[in-house]
């Protein structure tokens, strides 16, 4: 098999569960993270022309969130935006400070990323046990398959009201939250990826005589590894998106509380800051896991 | 053992020893009667509302909202990404601001939308057509820029207008791209729909009456509520299916 | 093709901008619209627990305005104060009923209004615990989970009541909850406690829920109360509107306030979704006049004083909100003398003792 089909095979198991099935079914929109385009760039990887323009699309790049920081600044300088609709940047930097050195915002992070964690974890070990035992063994796909994906057709969001009447608003209904959250990408691109391995591999590991340890460890494994690396960040995208809304509709600690405090106070400077911090954090993780995917693609899409 | 295979290893298996769980629960009392409604209740709770027509009229509103919000985001989405997508200057100044602001996570933007347009219906629908612009705005972005440049250097020779390039060569290949974006939007539409009608002003909705059923304890309610929001999602993926197949499908001869 | 795109979606923003601007005219307002910081349950556009209710569901300020030609738009919002005030910072609403702390947190960030009546005074809060806890007393609250609705009158009550017993807000785990989440956290065990209000009688009904504390009876200072206030801006514009608004509001308040009018004020508030027994009972040997009074009598003022300082102390509000200046007494004193009511309601000194009449 050439490396063009296998990347190919690859990739649509990468692209298609997105806008296929389990985009119907995320959890929440995870805004473009979950666009297929956001995965392959052709174009980029097809021209490298694109890095001679590299300083002059940074430049101008940083140009317009600048301008629009710095209008923002003049505006309500000169009184044209009151306070009580957007208070000026000094003043969300200032409540951004304040938050910092009361140790506020640092205690509802710190419980928003293990809430994130706890569930993640529990969701994505869930997903792919459920993925590989689905992508292994057709019986067991044929038998929990409708049920899953029943369960998956109903958004994180209508989930929550039934789990707040069974959990109350405790930490049990956000780990649940999140795990579903993560639960649902997790399995579906565990699943593709099992089931997607070329069946030439399958063959050529009969040829080899391999055992099925050996079929799973040498040829499903590494075969599916893509795939379920993109599951397990669509899953941390969705969990970290699950928990700012159930934060938000049901919340004692965390950054989703601290913009609902802020709001019930009308405290706008603390909650664009809150804002600002909770976007840095979910962009520094797509960031990471997108690299992260870049290099597994790199080694693992191309060695084999 | 093929016997056994055959029925109760079928996917129908799972759901009916649910439902069994759930309504020997509910009456045999391991199930706190007070918490849960029984799946009869349920289908009762669903007849009434039928009959009394006040579950049409709460999803009336919500896909009104849904549907207004959508047309405005994809609109705008699509106008925005063949800009990007064609016209290299607005592409540089752009982008980067715009792929910030798809990291902060949608529903956060609900406080200060409030504060800016108000907690009724042009807040919902502007926070809905917020929802599905950057979805529809980055595929078609995608779509547009992935255009074959062996394409556009015919149009070239052929000496095509800005207009006519765009319309006989860039909207066709960029299609399939858009109608993913398109696809996305109905999922992430009727999601905001939802979320729309938990955070900003109760109005009628379907998000509204399941949110009622939980300050009631109706669990009847809310999981009828539940069912109708999966319902309509599956049906949206279904159209929207519908719809990329139809694209492709006009696209293959090319 | 594009700038047809583009052309259409100009149109749709500058139509949805041109829609949100209100239009008025000189003491004629195309429309007069009231926030009201309360939903019935599920949302339902209803009130409850005051006069202003009685006005909205007779539609007697439609018919004081309609042969002006105006209109008037209610709008009810779940999220209580801190809601009325996102409405009033964008413009949304020209007169408000809310809570004296979500008013106070909008008085001190510099939102122009005025106050013109009190309403809802002496609410009373009730602490509600499981049916099955084990909790006493107030006191043995302490240390625990207890939910509560920041951002409205509850929170300021909750630390009033606390202090009583010397506890503060810090000395309990703090939830923030609106009334409805709040329940059912209560009933699934997620929650010790609930500062909650006669809206969780249907709960105890039911067996779930049992009362630790109630401030009925007590010390009237524990009470809560709310204020119905009008943006400075429509204030200027239509300064015979405000008059005309007032008068059809403390006009009800005297029907609401008559003994015989009690049953059907509470079939009115009923409609919100909570049985009218439940406010029967809730104002049970309570005289309807005190509570369905409008003045701005020695109580009320101090009560709002009170909830001022009580605010800049815990923290609610940064910087402080002058109630004096706050208060517009004279569209009231209007109405009073114009419907001959100047002696109807009893006064209260700063403490809540009836002032002896002259």
């Amino acid at each position: 098999m050439s490396t063009s089909s296998l990347r190919r095979a690859s990739r649509a198991a990468i692209v298609e569960p997105e806008p296929t099935h389990s985009a119907a079914v995320i959890a929440l929109p995870t805004t473009a993270a979950s666009a297929p385009g956001a995965n392959v760039t052709p174009r980029q990887q097809a021209t490298p022309k694109t890095r001679k323009f590299l300083r002059r699309p940074v430049l101008l790049g940083a140009l317009t969130p600048l301008a629009l920081l710095a209008l923002w600044a003049l505006s309500s300088r000169a009184g044209l935006v009151p306070q009580l609709i957007l208070p000026a940047p000094a003043t969300v930097y200032d409540a951004f400070i304040a938050l910092v050195q009361s140790g506020e915002l640092f205690a509802n992070l710190s419980i928003s990323v293990q809430r994130v964690a706890l569930g993640f974890a529990a969701g994505a070990g869930l997903g792919l046990l459920l993925g590989a035992g689905m992508g292994l063994s057709p019986r067991l796909e044929r038998f929990l398959r409708p049920t899953f994906l029943t369960v998956a057709q109903i958004p994180v969001l209508a989930w929550i009201p039934f789990l707040m009447i069974l959990f109350g608003i405790g930490e049990a209904l956000k780990i649940v939250i999140i795990a579903k959250a993560a639960l649902i990408p997790v399995t579906l691109n565990t699943l593709d990826g099992f089931r997607n391995v070329p069946r030439a591999y399958l063959e050529v590991g009969r040829i080899y005589r391999f055992n099925n340890l050996q079929i799973l460890r040498s040829i499903m494994l590494p075969g599916a590894l893509l795939p379920v690396f993109t599951g397990l960040r669509y899953g941390l995208t969705h969990a970290w998106h699950s928990l700012v809304v159930v934060e938000l509709l049901a919340s004692t600690e965390g950054l989703g509380y601290q913009m609902v405090m802020a709001r019930q106070l009308f405290q706008l400077d603390v909650m664009i800051a809150t804002m600002i911090v909770i976007g840095v954090i979910g962009f520094t993780l797509d960031k990471i896991l997108a690299q992260a995917e870049t290099s597994l693609r790199r080694r693992y899409g191309a060695a084999a | 053992m093929n016997r056994f295979e055959k029925y109760l290893g079928s996917g129908v298996t799972l759901p009916l020893l649910i439902l069994a769980a759930w309504y020997l629960g509910v009456h045999d009392g391991f199930l706190d009667p007070r918490i849960w409604a029984s799946p009869e209740g349920v289908i009762a709770t669903a007849r009434e509302q039928l009959t009394d027509g006040s579950l049409y009229e709460a999803l009336g509103a919500s896909l009104k909202r849904d549907l207004l919000g959508v047309l405005g985001g994809t609109l705008v989405g699509l106008a925005l990404g063949v800009g990007l997508g064609t016209v290299r200057l607005l592409d540089e100044l752009l982008s980067p601001l715009l792929n910030g602001v798809k990291h902060i996570a949608l529903f956060t933007w609900i406080p200060l939308m409030s504060i800016w347009l108000g907690n009724g219906e042009l807040a919902k629908v502007t926070f809905i057509g917020f929802a599905v612009f950057l979805p529809v705005l980055l595929n078609t972005y995608q779509g547009v820029r992935s255009v074959d440049p062996r394409l556009l250097d015919v149009a070239r020779v052929l000496k095509l207008t800005r207009t006519q390039t765009l319309r006989k060569v860039i909207l066709p290949s960029a299609a399939p791209s858009i109608a993913t974006g398109i696809h996305l939007a109905l999922i992430y539409g009727w999601l905001a729909t939802i979320g729309a009608e938990y955070l900003f002003a109760v109005a009628p909705g379907i998000g509204s009456s399941i949110m009622e059923g939980r300050e009631q304890f109706r669990m009847d309610l809310v999981i009828l509520g539940m069912a109708i929001i999966g319902g309509v999602g599956f049906l949206l993926n279904v159209v929207a299916n519908r719809l990329q197949a139809r694209v492709l499908r006009w696209q293959a001869p090319q | 093709m594009v700038r047809r795109i583009l052309g259409l979606a100009l149109i749709l923003a500058a139509s949805l901008i041109g829609g949100a601007l209100p239009s008025h005219a000189e003491d004629k307002p195309a429309v007069i619209r009231i926030g009201v910081a309360m939903a019935g349950v599920g949302g339902r556009p209803f009130s409850a627990g005051t006069y202003i209710s009685a006005v909205h569901v007779k539609g007697l300020l439609e018919k004081e305005f309609a042969a002006d030609g105006t209109k008037v738009e209610w709008n009810f919002f779940g999220g209580a104060g801190p809601a009325v005030n996102e409405a009033l910072a964008s413009g949304k609403v020209d007169f408000a009923w809310q809570g004296d702390l979500p008013a106070l947190v909008g008085r001190s960030l510099g939102l122009k209004t005025r106050l013109l009546l009190a309403t809802g005074t002496r609410f009373n809060t009730y602490i509600a615990v499981p049916a099955d806890s084990p909790l006493k007393t107030l006191a043995d609250i302490k240390g625990h989970t207890v939910s509560n609705f920041n951002g409205t009158l509850y929170q300021l009550t909750a630390a009033n009541i606390l202090s009583t017993v010397g506890l503060t807000y810090r000395d309990l785990k703090i939830v923030n909850l609106d009334n409805a989440t709040a329940l059912s956290a209560l009933s699934a065990h997620q929650v010790d406690a609930a500062f909650t209000s006669y809206y969780s009688f249907g709960l105890r009904e039911k067996g779930l829920i049992k009362y630790l504390y109630t401030t009925k009876g007590q010390d009237p200072k524990l009470t809560s109360q709310a204020g119905f206030l009008v943006t400075d801006d429509f204030a200027k514009t239509h300064p015979s509107v405000v008059n005309r608004v007032v008068k059809v509001l403390v006009g009800e308040a005297r029907w609401a306030s008559e003994p015989a009018n009690q049953p059907a004020l509470y079939d009115i508030w009923a409609k919100v979704g909570i049985p009218a027994a439940f406010f029967a009972e809730a104002q049970k040997g309570e005289d309807p006049k005190v509570l369905n009074s409008p003045l701005f009598d020695p109580f009320i003022t101090a009560q709002f004083k009170r909830s001022a300082e009580n605010s800049l102390h815990f923290k609610l509000i940064r910087s402080p909100a002058d109630v004096d200046s706050w208060i517009d007494r004279e569209p009231l004193n209007a109405a009073l003398k114009s419907l001959g009511l100047e002696n109807y309601w009893p006064q209260f000194d700063k403490d809540g003792k009836p002032v002896v009449a002259q």
